[in-house]
């Protein structure tokens, strides 16, 4: 067991170091506490892959570089420290295309994915089909060489930006719900697509949108998955959309972590309660570091992410909200002082966690029954 | 990096797993020093395991984690994390360890014992110790001393006995050689080593308490069956998960990572150890529900060392405090 970074580690972490020194990576504002974000976004994975810092562990054919996973933790570890936005979280999409598509799909999509010029968003929820995903209802009917799609997607993060929606459609209305689900890969700039944004309780409207999809045509090639396949493309990008790992998200708890250890650290008075709560926050934040760089370890014996990314979940979420709740404590004044509002909209963000990629409820369903398993009955 | 546990370590691991087995309790009569514990104390002497933090056995401090880890999951008394304590704070000395030899603690157990107040001192993890080690100070640098263990003495914990030292026994053993610095980077291999045997505790307590559940029966059905209790035993999981990445992050932290960041490491496993494995073990109480309230179930034994280990070198506010003071020093 070694933490420490082997000699092409090494190198790639004191490059990535010295391109985060002279490149104008201060990144700004962190995710959903302000609209400005996402804009920014954009440009700053185009400037991490350019600089060859996103996609590491992809394919080289697909514009990776086709490194160990290990290396995502070490893009994570220096965008933290060195307090710059974290890496966009696109690795589910990909690893669920990798797993599920064909060569001339990911051909076709990851190239452009992931070197961020053509922006994904993801169809799977809906108003009827939350936890209960494969009860969901938006059809996809093929007419000649093309699907059209009627249904309404909800909680689509990044709808409004997105040129490309992952789009999960019933295409068999007479297979088990399981069974009846194809993957699409949906333009989004169509006149069958209305997005719509959602303003969540933090004030941020340009994260989630919903999508009315009335009529939308899909050229019958943009099939994804195998036909009925997309329920197992989508557990496959959730199990990768739970795991941290894939996320990047330990850099932006870590980076927040920075934050608040300076607001405390300058502040005149701080109560005994708000320094413990950070306290708890450092605490979580590097457990979850310790977490990721076991779990990007497993994986260099070929282990596919399964099951444990609900274990990983609700590590993260624990995580974020113990890091939300740390904000709070030491952001509400700040609020109240200067009408600064950041700390607060972290700890307003922080209350989705449980929610988003599978609520903590149904996680727990699934240690129960996949990890643990327990009887049924 | 690769933190995938070596084949040699996976080796270390399950060797004393086996060992442990062989020793097992399983009903709470049976814990204490008893034939079971002197066996397992002379299997783990015989494998070497004593030997892991010796002056020429190098980084080992997690080979010591997968003992702890699995002896604590035993609920045995067979000593190690204190004659191992002892052996990595004589190896900072330059001397070798005494035959036998434990650590001392102050009345408080949030630190190693000086010489003076012997009465209140204790011999922590004292099953077969004859003698503790104790830290002398002169100016500012420290020295070792040992006491004679004279006689047990029982705390709540069952599972790991404590000892009374002899007043006025305390010998000189090392003169002062070892700086603050070094005290510091002894306490964080003592905190990996502490968060290991919460890990294995904790992790005892909730198999236990799966398996109780499956076998139990309510309303017709496994009581497993229900969300409600599937739910705790997912959440232990998930807290046992942490637990691990933090004490195999720490444990191997102490060796080879520069010092404020080894404490650091140190820290935040022992803390957030502390906390899950108690979480962990009063979830095993619940599920087990009026059975698990009685001094024959066997979960109560992994609580009370639970509470004992979370104590030992700094309690979690004590430990809690320290953190953040350090890191408000950095930013």
């Amino acid at each position: 067991m070694d933490y420490l970074d082997n000699e092409d580690e090494a190198d790639f972490r004191s490059r990535l170091r010295t391109w985060l020194r002279e490149s104008d990576s201060s990144g700004g504002v962190l995710p959903s506490t302000d609209d400005g974000y996402w804009a920014k976004a954009a440009d700053w994975h185009r400037r991490l892959y350019a600089g060859g810092w996103f996609g590491v562990s992809f394919p080289r054919e697909y514009g990776g570089q086709g490194l160990p996973s290990v290396y995502e933790a070490i893009v994570d570890d220096e965008l933290a420290w060195a307090g710059a936005a974290p890496k966009p979280s696109l690795g589910y999409i990909v690893h669920g295309m990798l797993r599920h598509s064909s060569p001339q799909t990911c051909r076709r999509f990851l190239p452009s994915m992931i070197a961020g010029t053509q922006r994904w968003c993801q169809g799977f929820s809906e108003p009827e089909a939350g936890s209960d995903l494969a009860g969901l209802r938006t059809t996809a009917v093929r007419e000649g060489d093309e699907y059209v799609v009627s249904g309404h997607k909800v909680w689509t993060s990044y709808s409004d930006i997105a040129d490309w929606c992952i789009l999960l459609a019933r295409t068999d209305s007479e297979a088990p719900k399981h069974r009846g689900l194809t993957a699409f890969a949906m333009p989004m700039h169509q006149h069958g697509v209305t997005q719509k944004p959602l303003r969540m309780i933090n004030g941020v409207s340009n994260e989630f949108g919903e999508l009315i999809l009335d009529g939308a045509r899909i050229p019958a090639v943009n099939m994804i998955s195998a036909p009925g396949g997309g329920w197992s493309m989508a557990m496959t990008i959730l199990n990768h959309e739970r795991s941290p790992a894939d996320l990047g998200y330990t850099a932006r708890y870590s980076r927040t972590v920075r934050e608040l250890e300076r607001l405390i650290a300058g502040a005149a008075t701080v109560p005994s309660s708000t320094r413990r709560s950070f306290g708890s926050a450092f605490v979580h934040s590097e457990v979850l570091r310790m977490h990721v760089k076991r779990r990007l370890s497993q994986r260099l014996s070929d282990h596919e992410p399964g099951a444990e990314g609900a274990i990983d979940k609700l590590l993260m979420t624990t995580t974020e909200q113990v890091v939300g709740n740390a904000a709070r404590e030491a952001g509400l004044r700040a609020a109240l002082q200067n009408d600064e509002s950041t700390w607060l909209n972290t700890y307003l963000y922080s209350r989705a966690a449980t929610v988003m990629g599978g609520t903590s409820q149904i996680q727990k369903n699934v240690i129960a029954a996949q990890i643990l398993k327990l009887p049924t009955r | 990096m690769d933190a995938r546990l070596t084949e040699e370590q996976r080796s270390i691991r399950d060797t004393v797993a086996r060992m442990v087995r062989k020793a097992a309790v399983s009903t709470v009569s049976e814990v204490g020093d008893g034939p079971q514990s002197a066996i397992l104390a002379q299997d783990l002497r015989k494998a070497g395991f004593l030997e892991l933090r010796d002056a020429d056995a190098g980084a080992m401090g997690v080979e010591v984690a997968l003992v702890a880890e699995q002896l604590a999951a035993g609920a045995t008394t067979a000593s190690f994390v204190g004659p191992v304590l002892a052996a990595d704070l004589c190896r900072r000395a330059g001397i070798p360890a005494p035959q036998d030899c434990t650590i001392a603690l102050a009345g408080d157990a949030s630190r190693i014992a000086g010489p003076a107040s012997l009465e209140h001192a204790r011999a922590f993890d004292a099953s077969g110790a004859r003698r503790a080690l104790l830290v002398t100070q002169d100016g500012d640098k420290f020295g070792l001393a040992t006491a004679e263990v004279v006689e047990g003495v029982s705390t709540l914990d069952l599972s790991r006995p404590w000892g009374r030292l002899g007043p006025g026994s305390a010998a000189e053993l090392a003169p002062a050689v070892l700086s603050s610095d070094d005290l510091a980077s002894w306490r964080a291999f003592g905190h990996a080593v502490l968060a290991a045997d919460l890990l294995g505790a904790a992790r005892a307590a909730h198999t236990l308490t799966v398996g109780y559940a499956t076998e139990r029966t309510q309303y017709g059905r496994s009581v497993a069956s229900f969300q409600a209790v599937q739910h705790l035993l997912a959440e232990s999981l998930v807290l046992l998960e942490g637990a691990e990445s933090a004490v195999n992050y720490a444990a191997w932290a102490v060796d080879v990572l520069p010092h404020d960041d080894a404490v650091d490491a140190g820290l935040v496993s022992k803390l957030y150890c502390t906390n899950a494995a108690r979480t962990i073990c009063e979830i095993a109480i619940q599920v087990h529900g009026g059975i698990g309230n009685t001094w024959d179930c066997m979960v109560h034994v992994y609580l009370r060392r639970v509470l004992m280990a979370g104590e030992v070198l700094g309690d979690e506010s004590t430990l809690m405090d320290e953190l953040v003071e350090r890191r408000l020093q950095v930013a």
